[in-house]
């Protein structure tokens, strides 16, 4: 897993090789591992190492990015040459902007040495668990658990310098019955909050209780949505809250920041450092992500 | 490449694999856009890796690295081994795969014109010079212009003694015309929308599809769409462009008919299939004159399905799956292909790449060309709406029930195309949608299109499908149900 001064020295090496007036790195790697089930059994179990290195040199307001994914010194100046030499192929663009330099950010804990480290055999016996549980009731369960940990670092010419690692795991699963079905998800940096156990209930439950479904015409109903269906359906609107999206006028909220769009009792919020959030405490130029409040009793307050 | 993918193979039969194939591969990319007469996007990338598949104690194990180095190569292979013998705590049966030759082979996909042998400045140059067709309409807000180049560089082995490298390179490219006027949005796309049209062949594409000379037009009709009247909601017999067909085709015929859909090995993520295994050979899936076939192999055209073995070592093949109406096939792995009683892979499994395991996907779903020209159709259509590109989908989990919107339509009367339509949506049952075909134009408006990113497995994997298609019409749709009272 790459360390802050491993990334360090990858930088080190990028200012070495580029002559860009200005060079930004983003350095990853990733551990990552998934066991997946269906018609109750292991069909599918992955798991997968690897790193990116990204250049974004500008010279003369003329930017470009080149990638790779090995680290030694003739793929990190090849990459830095392929970047100065795209950049310099095009015209300027006056909306370029300067990188932003040094910036503070909020420390955010999202590593878990435990759901770094678990293994095949912890997830296949979780597995083997849930498929238990969909047996006792006749069902079926297809699902997945994975697990990994990434970690990112950040930097440009001008002293930036971001660096976040975070672990993952996710586990979801579906409950299939003759007339029905149930699901349920939880993620989490920490596999320990995932309690598949109790996931897989919860959706055999639905499973169960929704057998025999009955149709309903269609027509105009108060219906009842879980938090996953809710996000559905606003997840649809997040990229309309982008701030190019309005600017470049193909957004939605084009012309309607400040209106009430929703009902007073709606509240949206982007917030990276709630509990149970995930991510970086920076975004994709290094700037430090904010509590930003997007709608507020209805009205849409800003956009990122 | 060579060398560590037998070193892979080697430590995972040492480890106790009864089966392994390895993947070794190289993409290089580079992807050119611009917006609003500034470039957007001009950018590079390359990757390298290694894949190994597995089979021990009777399951599957996978495990991929970038770190090409002799340890790690080992590393990689052992971990395969043991996620294989993870995975058999919770089996039932053991794998058996369909028998496979070995082969030894090499094959390189078309290529006239090496796009990454084309200057950087030559492609921004004519994206920009599209971009200024686009912005001399009045009414429109954002153009935008794109190129995607790809080589695919990949070494298949396999413990069968297989040993198969293929080349492929790929380009896409397109324009979208976006006009925002009081509070409405509409746009047009060319060749095709989310992209452009993609193909597995160089630089040549770009020149064939001429996007400067049709540039004025689609903005044109972009900023034309605000002051047209919206679809009419009712029963309407309608004529499908071909780019919109091809992608009827991908969504309600080319995932349906994944094998692994349907045993319900996606159940959790991308959903199911209504095409249960008796329906094979049984059910009347469209009408008589629709004939529909999965066909990878280079004969069919340069499509993004399109190659001479699949990720499994399997030959390219052509497989039927809508013979006259009936449904007679669908797409295979050596895994699941004795689940329809076939001793053979239909040779469908493909990966994105080489931290991904394959799956079945769909390589070239086309519907075979029927006669005649598209005025002759539009002549022949008394009452009925001609719609083309697609906007928008929506289709449920088992492929079945559906809702699409097109960037545009015109109505038809009389044989004659009157006014411009906008908004246009339809909505269907898929094999009464299939049923309701009475009329498919000739090979003259045929084109192979490129869908190059259909979604699928977990983790998520995209890859790139083709869908040759001519315009269609199908009878007594429902219209215009997005947007009724």
């Amino acid at each position: 897993m790459l360390t802050r001064q491993r990334a360090e020295e990858i930088f080190e090496q990028v200012l070495k090789y580029s002559t860009a007036e200005e060079t930004e790195a983003i350095i990853s790697s990733i551990a990552y591992a998934l066991t997946r089930f269906a018609n109750n059994i292991i069909h599918q179990n992955v798991a997968e190492e690897g790193g990116s290195l990204s250049v974004r040199a500008v010279v003369d307001r003329r930017m470009a990015r080149a990638s790779t994914n090995r680290f030694d010194e003739a793929a990190i100046r090849q990459t830095c040459e392929a970047a100065i030499a795209l950049a310099r192929l095009q015209p300027p663009d006056p909306d370029v902007l300067p990188m932003p330099g040094p910036q503070t950010f909020r420390a955010v804990h999202r590593f878990h040495k435990e759901t770094a480290k678990l293994t095949p055999r912890v997830r296949a016996e979780t597995a083997r668990r849930v498929i238990a549980r969909a047996e006792k009731d006749g069902l079926t369960a297809a699902g997945v658990f994975s697990s990994g940990a990434f970690a990112a670092g950040l930097f440009n010419s001008r002293g930036l310098a971001a660096f976040h690692e975070e672990t993952i795991s996710e586990f979801s699963v579906t409950m299939l019955g003759q007339s029905s079905s149930g699901w349920a998800k939880k993620t989490s940096p920490n596999s320990r909050e995932l309690d598949p156990d109790a996931l897989a209930e919860h959706a055999a439950r639905k499973a169960l209780e929704s057998r025999e479904p009955r149709e309903v015409a269609p027509g105009k109903y108060t219906v009842i949505l879980e938090p996953s269906a809710v996000l559905d359906l606003l997840g649809y609107l997040f990229s309309d809250f982008g701030g190019l999206a309005v600017y470049e006028q193909r957004s939605c909220l084009t012309g309607r920041v400040g209106q009430q769009l929703f009902g007073p009792n709606i509240n949206v919020r982007d917030d990276v450092y709630h509990p149970l959030q995930a991510g970086a405490p920076f975004d994709g130029e290094g700037m430090p992500r904010q509590r930003l409040i997007l709608v507020e009793k209805g009205v849409v307050k800003r956009v990122v | 490449m060579k060398d560590f993918a037998h070193r892979a193979l080697d430590t995972a039969q040492a480890r106790g694999a009864s089966y392994a194939d390895v993947r070794v591969i190289g993409i290089r990319q580079r992807y050119l856009s611009t917006k609003n007469g500034h470039p957007a996007q001009v950018r590079e990338a390359e990757s390298f890796g290694l894949g190994i598949r597995v089979i021990a104690e009777g399951a599957w194990g996978f495990a991929a690295t970038d770190d090409l180095n002799r340890p790690s190569v080992d590393r990689t292979a052992a971990q395969a081994v043991a996620i294989a013998r993870a995975s058999a705590l919770a089996k039932k049966d053991d794998i058996r795969l369909a028998p496979e030759e070995k082969i030894v082979d090499r094959w390189a996909g078309p290529c006239r014109i090496d796009p990454f042998t084309v200057p950087v400045s030559t492609c921004v140059d004519l994206l920009l010079k599209v971009d200024a067709e686009l912005r001399a309409v009045q009414g429109v807000t954002l153009a935008e212009a794109l190129m995607d180049f790809r080589r695919i560089e990949q070494l298949f082995v396999s413990s069968l003694g297989s040993e198969i490298y293929q080349v492929k390179t790929q380009t896409g490219t397109g324009f979208v015309a976006t006009s925002f006027h009081e509070n409405e949005i509409q746009r047009r796309s060319y060749p095709n929308s989310f992209g452009g049209q993609y193909q597995t062949k160089g630089y040549e594409l770009v020149e064939e599809l001429d996007l400067a000379s049709n540039a004025r037009r689609i903005a044109e009709e972009a900023v034309a769409l605000h002051r047209a009247d919206q679809c009419p909601s009712g029963v309407k017999d309608i004529i499908l462009g071909s780019a919109q067909l091809g992608l009827q085709i991908h969504e309600s015929i080319g995932h349906p008919i994944e094998l692994d859909r349907v045993l319900g090995a996606e159940a959790n993520f991308a959903g199911m299939s209504f095409l249960t295994l008796e329906k094979l050979g049984q059910l009347k899936y469209a009408s008589d004159i629709v004939n529909v076939v999965a066909d990878a192999t280079p004969a069919h055209g340069p499509g993004l399905g399109t190659f001479a073995f699949d990720d499994e070592g399997v030959p390219a093949q052509c497989t039927p799956i809508i013979k006259n109406g009936l449904f007679v096939g669908y797409l295979t792995s050596r895994e699941t292909a004795a689940a329809v009683g076939q001793a053979r892979s239909s040779g469908a499994m493909r990966a994105e790449g080489w931290n991904r395991i394959p799956l079945i996907r769909m390589t070239n779903v086309s519907l075979l060309a029927g006669q005649g020209r598209l005025a002759e159709l539009i002549a022949s259509t008394d009452d009925g709406i001609y719609m083309e590109t697609n906007r928008s989908w929506s289709i449920d989990d088992r492929r079945y029930n559906f809702q699409f919107g097109t960037e545009i339509g015109w109505e038809i009367k009389g044989g004659k195309i009157t006014r411009m339509l906008k908004n246009p949506t339809y909505a269907g049952i898929t094999t009464e949608f299939w049923n309701s075909c009475d009329a498919i134009c000739g090979l003259e408006s045929w084109v192979l299109w490129g869908t190059p990113n259909c979604g699928k497995g977990q983790p998520m994997q995209t890859m790139g499908t083709g869908h040759g298609a001519s315009p269609a019409r199908f009878r007594r749709v429902q219209v215009g149900v997005a947007y009724s009272e």
